[in-house]
């Protein structure tokens, strides 16, 4: 293929391009740093819909029955592992996974946190990937420093009884 | 359905990793092909539906410069921001609709031109999972595999097996990428781990790479040689990935049954010969088995060990290799249709089943297969 011409000098503008938290009009950011708050004194909150009582975790402004989900419940913090992967230091095409140190397998759940009824992406930790199973029960594991971000309720574990 | 609606003719480029082509030119060089064996000039009278998508293509209204290599000069075009399956089902409509009798429907893209694991990445929830950076096509796609795989007892070796029946069919198929005569389960099993559990070979690698058809009603279709009549059609959308389940394609189901009543099918698994399925991944094949009703929920993997949906099997399924083996993004539905006519109409070459009579195609757009198109098509 014939090479693209590239210019020595390029135009300049300022600006932001908000990577981490991007600038989306939508109320779903109203409602996840709603959430994000609450992580602060270790609670999850999900939104209940009026019209057919799905509970979105995370939350979500509007229900697949056209109502809109108004009223804030607390979701628990063990739930069930639904379905999972894991994969090793490698790159998926031009990602890098940033997780886990070299060999040691990062492992993806899907997690129906108890009273909710939507999933939660997570990583599962102090499991290996032989130990994960469909249906195994977990609990969410807080950071030391929660500081109401997402990554705060990024991790799970399995649970201890 | 209203009017009796044909598929007249068709084009397809090879599917590469990287054409020596830009889009335009290949858009233009299966759409004039597709015009000329339909036996339309630019100048008759015809609709045009594209599927193309701005991401993709880099620039917004992406099928803004398309007109002329579409050969929509002039002439109503619009464009199906999803699957090619979409593009044909709105050509369909605007037939149905009785305001034209024919509809050139195209479908493109260039995977060699944007990173190809973005779009997979851009498409999930921004303000939740895009944070988190662990969806993406692949990881996603694994999601679903152990959530069908788990419910069902479907073993990896069923999933490989459908990854290798599609790369030995695609090694028939010259306009396939991704080919390998004689893969075997094992061999898939062996290909470099993506995402437990699935390795690379079950993923359908993009590619670049265009199609075109022509479908017409009236006069054009009653002369035209070897019609392929769309008996029916069906779509349906399902939600968001993290809010259903995912261990079965209700979107695909739903589509399906809609198709088939419309097409009078009322027993898939004896009526239907021949199936052209969108597999983005490889279990998704087994899933779609059993949305289509070729066989009962949980069973997939049975049904493919059975060998049924080899190439020599009662109902073939994806004989030109399917997504697996090319999978050009807004292409891949629409020429899951262009494979399953070319079948009906006998001209699948190497590749060619003996006796198709009646076909199904399917196209997805979403994550997980979260909206699905069914074609049903018949021959004389």
């Amino acid at each position: 293929m014939a090479e693209m011409e590239y210019k020595k000098e390029t135009r300049s503008v300022e600006g932001s391009w908000p990577m981490e938290h991007w600038s989306w009009k939508f109320e779903s950011i109203a409602l996840i740093s709603k959430t994000r708050e609450a992580f602060k004194e270790k609670k999850l909150l999900g939104l209940k819909c009026p019209g057919c009582g799905l509970v979105y975790f995370p939350p979500k402004p509007y229900c697949r029955c056209m109502s809109e989900p108004d009223e804030w419940v607390e979701v628990k913090q063990q739930g069930t592992i639904t379905t999972y992967t894991f994969t090793g230091a490698w790159a998926y095409e031009g990602i890098k996974e940033e997780e886990g140190p070299a060999g040691e397998p990062l492992i993806i759940v899907g997690v129906n946190f108890d009273g909710s009824d939507t999933l939660t992406v997570c990583t599962l930790g102090e499991a290996k990937p032989e130990e994960v199973f469909v249906g195994m029960r977990v609990q969410l594991k807080w950071p030391e420093n929660i500081e109401g971000r997402l990554d705060d309720i990024a991790h799970v574990v399995p649970l201890r009884e | 359905m209203r009017r009796e609606v044909a598929i007249i003719s068709y084009a397809q480029t090879p599917y590469e990793a990287d054409a020596n082509a830009s889009r335009e030119m290949q858009v233009l060089k299966v759409a004039r092909e597709a015009l000329q064996a339909a036996g339309l000039k630019q100048e008759d009278r015809y609709t045009v539906v594209t599927a193309n998508n701005d991401y993709l293509d880099g620039r917004t209204i992406s099928n803004m410069r398309l007109v002329e290599p579409a050969g929509a000069w002039m002439k109503n075009e619009s464009k199906a921001e999803m699957d090619g399956a979409y593009a044909a089902l709105y050509g369909l409509w605007r037939i149905l609709s009785g305001d034209h009798d024919v509809a050139l429907i195209i479908g493109e893209s260039q995977a060699s031109v944007y990173a190809r694991w973005l779009p997979g990445i851009m498409m999930f929830d921004p303000t939740f999972d895009r944070q988190r950076w662990l969806l993406n096509e692949a990881s996603a796609a694994a999601l679903q595999a152990r959530a069908y795989m788990n419910a069902f007892g479907i073993s990896g070796e069923q999933v490989a097996g459908v990854a290798a029946k599609n790369l030995d069919n695609a090694s028939l198929n010259p306009l396939a990428h991704n080919k390998l005569a004689g893969a075997d389960a094992a061999k898939v099993l062996g290909s470099r781990m993506l995402y437990d559990p699935l390795t690379e070979m079950m993923m359908a690698p993009y590619c670049d790479g265009a199609c075109a058809m022509v479908i017409a009603a009236g006069e054009l279709a009653e002369k035209a040689e070897r019609p392929v009549w769309i008996r029916g059609v069906g779509f349906a959308h399902d939600s968001y990935l993290t809010e259903r389940t995912l261990k079965e394609m209700n979107s695909l189901r739903l589509a399906a049954e809609k198709a088939y009543a419309m097409a009078g099918i009322s027993d898939p698994s004896s009526q239907v010969d021949l199936a052209e399925v969108h597999e983005n991944f490889a279990h998704e094949e087994l899933m779609a088995y059993e949305a289509l009703g070729f066989c009962g929920k949980g069973e997939g993997g049975a049904f493919f060990d059975s060998g049924v949906t080899r190439r020599d099997g009662k109902l073939p399924v994806n004989v030109s290799g399917g997504a697996t083996g090319a999978n050009v993004v807004c292409a891949t539905g629409l020429a899951r249709i262009i494979e399953a006519a070319m079948q009906i109409r006998g001209d699948a070459e190497g590749r060619q089943v003996a006796g198709v009579k009646t076909a199904v195609a399917t196209g997805q757009t979403g994550p997980c297969a979260q909206e699905s198109v069914v074609f049903v098509l018949g021959g004389e």
